[in-house]
């Protein structure tokens, strides 16, 4: 149980970096990039 | 300050200025693609993993592209680690039959996160938690792997001032694959045989079990040090084989071997700074650079060691004898190595944190307020006084964009940069990093030091101490401040400095804090995470949008930014935005503890 929590917790940090580098490119004006 | 603290100091410096040149100009050849010595030995080696990985080496990655890769990469990597140190009690290579129970699941996680951040924080006890496999394939992948990325975005972030109308900053694997073979390889193999030849141990035996001169019995550990040793410095992880880290005789056996590691943490930092003066096309660029770092270096250094090697007053007032002489290094020897003495630890100290390196050859927590400021301090700029491998360049790179936005506004000029107008986007991305370093410690520790969890319940198990797995008992210790080892200021310092090392991804602990608990390994892992990766991806954005601009001529209306003035103002710049953001938090810790030791002193 607790393997699962910290498995979903690395998995979902990886997810917000990605919303991140989305956010960041959006804010540059070039999501096309 | 002694005479022989200030010659070290200076050959030490004249020794890292000398590498500076030759290893810079070789890292641009080899990120250049270009042919090197070791070309030929290596090539088919570099043309076989490109084939075995399916990656085209020539074809570039526009920065979102680089910026997945990377984090694909990085997250791959840590759920290999995770796992193999949960299943270590099945793996091979464990002679001491350590299994999962000596790594619960925030210990795992805390120690997957940390080493894939290039971290190295240990709140485990190696000799006591993992392997030898955990050792060598698990953690040691990460000192091989974490360094190589670390450098591959530094020069990804580089090519983005030095190409033009480029919608690419290169090829992360090809830059991976290139950094590892040409660079981190060969620089192991020759520092891994001159740590052997220094007497550090290399062997798969067990530990040694001997007979004490008093009669009782002594388990000696031993392992495959060298081998993990010289790629902890080289690549700036840190974490130590033994729990001791660089204090312990195996791990660093004499004042020869204590100046080759100093050495080898700065070596690829100081380098990296040559290297992006070649790549952008004019060599004191990356001497600006370099200059700043030193002058910040040589500050932090010079008050470390003074204020290490003055004592304190309760000392001079036990009339204990704190003057150096032929006989003892004097000073605060509390804490410290008697081989190194005051001087090749604070030394040691002021390197290890200016760079995000973590070893240690002596615990920081003794050192008086002053001396464990400059440590602190070192971290909290954002380690860019030389920094982790690559991680100190875009470090420094993020404070020079603000700074010529910021002389700029002073002086009516458009920023530029190396040729590259610095523009609204480029500013909010470098704020944005440098924000993001400072909301993750300020708050963690904020947090640390008001949380009270129960000592009983279902919450309780939050904060407790698995001792059980040590051969000691379960401790629950409720409130995130029961874990530290002093109160008052100096407990303050201790979860500042801790949250300071793992958002700057140095490793190293101030002791005196029980981190080894489901709240401290799952918000330090936290804040490496956020320290490492909420930082990178707008440098490369910022990369990314300097790339397609096109380079300006210099006119009379640049400012300069390959002079020693641009070095000053770098140096300012890096100093007030430290200082505005963690004075606060120095005056909570390390400034008032300075004053409580004054007044208590004279009472």
């Amino acid at each position: 149980m607790s393997d699962l929590i910290f498995v979903s917790l690395s998995i979902s940090f990886f997810l917000v970096a990605l919303a991140y580098t989305h956010a960041c490119q959006k804010l540059g004006g070039n999501p096309d990039d | 300050m002694t005479l022989p603290a200030l010659l070290q100091l200076v050959v030490y410096f004249a020794i890292i200025v000398l590498i500076t040149r030759p290893l810079g100009a070789y890292m641009a050849r080899v990120f250049a693609g270009e042919q090197t010595f070791l070309s030929r030995a290596l090539g088919p080696l570099e043309r076989w993993t490109y084939r075995l990985l399916g990656v085209d080496p020539e074809q570039d990655m526009k920065w979102t592209t680089y910026c997945r890769a990377m984090l694909a990469f990085s997250l791959v990597g840590l759920m290999f680690t995770y796992g193999a140190l949960r299943l270590q009690g099945v793996l091979p290579l464990n002679p001491q039959q350590l299994g999962a129970r000596q790594m619960p699941p925030h210990l795992a996680f805390n120690t997957a996160v940390s080493f894939a951040t290039n971290t190295n924080w240990q709140s485990y006890s190696p000799e006591l938690t993992v392997s030898y496999f955990s050792n060598m394939v698990a953690l040691a992948i990460h000192n091989w792997a974490s360094a190589a990325v670390g450098i591959a975005v530094a020069i990804a972030i580089i090519r983005g001032f030095a190409r033009s109308r480029s919608s690419t900053i290169g090829n992360f694997w090809a830059d991976v694959v290139r950094c590892t073979l040409y660079v981190l390889l060969p620089l192991c193999l020759v520092g891994g045989v001159l740590f052997v030849a220094l007497g550090v141990p290399q062997t798969f035996a067990p530990s040694l079990a001997v007979t004490t001169l008093e009669g009782g019995k002594q388990a000696i550990a031993l392992g495959p040090v060298a081998s993990q040793e010289v790629i902890k410095q080289l690549g700036t992880n840190g974490g130590g084989f033994f729990n001791a880290n660089s204090a312990h005789p195996f791990e660093n056996p004499s004042a020869l071997s204590n100046f080759l590691t100093l050495i080898m943490i700065w070596s690829i930092p100081a380098a990296i700074t040559h290297t992006f003066g070649k790549m952008v096309g004019n060599a004191k660029q990356g001497w600006a650079i370099f200059g700043s770092m030193a002058a910040l270096a040589i500050a932090g250094i010079l008050v470390c060691t003074a204020a290490e090697q003055a004592g304190t007053p309760h000392l001079a007032r036990a009339h204990i004898d704190t003057a150096a002489s032929a006989l003892q290094p004097g000073g605060n020897m509390e804490g410290k190595e008697v081989r190194f003495g005051v001087a090749a630890s604070a030394l040691f100290a002021a390197v290890t944190t200016g760079a995000s390196s973590g070893a240690v050859n002596s615990m920081h927590d003794s050192y008086t307020p002053l001396g464990g400021l400059v440590p602190l301090f070192n971290m909290l700029t954002g380690e860019v006084i030389f920094g982790g491998v690559g991680a100190g360049l875009y470090g420094m790179l993020m404070f020079a964009v603000l700074a010529v936005f910021i002389a700029g506004l002073m002086v009516g000029r458009t920023p530029e940069y190396v040729g590259k107008k610095i523009e609204r986007f480029e500013v909010q991305m470098a704020m944005l990093a440098t924000l993001v370093l400072a909301a993750s410690v300020l708050g963690f520790t904020a947090l640390s030091s008001t949380v009270d969890l129960p000592k009983q319940g279902l919450l309780a198990a939050l904060n407790t101490w698995p001792g059980s797995a040590y051969g000691a008992t379960d401790a629950a210790l409720g409130a995130a401040t029961s874990n530290l080892g002093n109160g008052g200021p100096h407990g303050f310092s201790e979860i500042l400095y801790s949250y300071a090392s793992g958002t700057g991804n140095n490793g190293s602990a101030f002791a005196g804090i029980t981190a080894n608990t489901p709240w401290y390994d799952t918000t330090l892992g936290l804040a490496m995470l956020i320290g490492r990766f909420l930082m990178i991806i707008p440098l490369l954005a910022l990369a990314g949008a300097l790339a397609k601009k096109s380079r300006v001529a210099v006119s009379s209306g640049t400012f300069p930014t390959d002079t020693p003035t641009f070095a000053a103002l770098l140096v300012g710049v890096v100093v007030i935005v430290g200082a505005l953001t963690y004075i606060p938090g120095l005056a909570l810790g390390p400034i008032v503890e300075h004053y409580q030791m004054l007044a208590l002193a004279t009472h």
